[in-house]
């Protein structure tokens, strides 16, 4: 894949926000001057299922209240609906900020992958730009190839941890980003 | 006999069906405050546009789950 000019890159926000270019954020370990290139998350198209799952679930609740209203009192009945509605709920807005915090992160000098399993887990695992020394995109199945997301791959010179963005959408452009990114860098650095 | 037998059946059951109410708000309760503390804890480490919102929708979720513990505790006792 031929490397970009990084200077060409324009601000953009493509996929709901599982690719971003340019974005506005930040890092809590950025440095003045670095900017953040990509931000990832796992492409829209991923996270179908689990929506289905929240709209059947809600969809069946309602159908149960209508049904069990007139064999049950009133106080009953609003249990049931709690109950209902906070399950529902937590499995939909635990899905959803699994995928918003499950981040990939480009900026000129590192690359971060931010792994947040839930309640109980959280993994971050970083590494310097300067240090990667390949990087490879992977797009495998059927969906895949039609709605164009799948793997990026980085591995990184030395003891560091290798890097995954999983299901990130437009992995060729990802690994572009990343070439162009660690060019940048390794001439940065031969200058000073 | 029977009879006695069924309205303890009934009786337990009841208390049963109450118990799980209130141990299920409980654990709504702490699970809810514990993933605030979580993504207070995420949006300091990425900020975004967003992060706001995330942090006060999952605030409200606690409060949510704070209401249907208190519901289900009237209701229990």
């Amino acid at each position: 894949m031929a490397a970009l000019d990084l200077s060409t890159l324009i601000p953009q926000r493509k996929a709901l926000g599982a690719f971003c270019v340019m974005p506005n954020m930040r890092y809590s370990q950025q440095e003045p001057g670095e900017k953040l290139l990509l931000i990832l998350r796992a492409s829209p198209y991923t996270q179908v299922i689990w929506v289905i799952n929240s709209v059947m679930a809600f969809v069946l609740l309602i159908v149960g209240i209508i049904y069990l209203a007139s064999y049950i009192d009133t106080m009953a009945l609003i249990l049931c609906l709690l109950v209902g509605l906070s399950l529902i709920f937590t499995y939909s807005w635990y899905n959803f900020v699994i995928w918003y915090y499950n981040l990939g992160i480009i900026s000129t000098v590192r690359l971060v992958d931010i792994d947040y399993y839930g309640i109980s887990k959280r993994v971050t695992t970083e590494t310097l730009i300067t240090k990667v020394a390949d990087a490879t995109a992977k797009t495998t199945g059927f969906f895949g190839q039609i709605l164009n997301y799948g793997d990026v791959f980085v591995v990184t010179d030395g003891p560091a941890q290798n890097i995954e963005f999983l299901n990130v959408p437009d992995p060729d452009l990802v690994v572009s980003i990343i070439n162009s990114a660690m060019g940048a860098a390794i001439a940065h650095e031969s200058h000073v | 006999m029977n009879l006695m037998f069924s309205t303890l059946d009934i009786t337990l059951t009841w208390w049963l069906v109450k118990g799980f109410l209130v141990v299920f708000a409980l654990l709504y309760v702490l699970y809810s405050a514990v993933l605030l503390g979580q993504i207070r804890s995420l949006a300091r480490t990425v900020w975004t546009e967003t992060g706001g919102f995330i942090v006060a929708v999952t605030a409200a979720q606690l409060v949510f789950a704070v209401i249907t513990l208190l519901v289900m505790v009237l209701y229990s006792v």
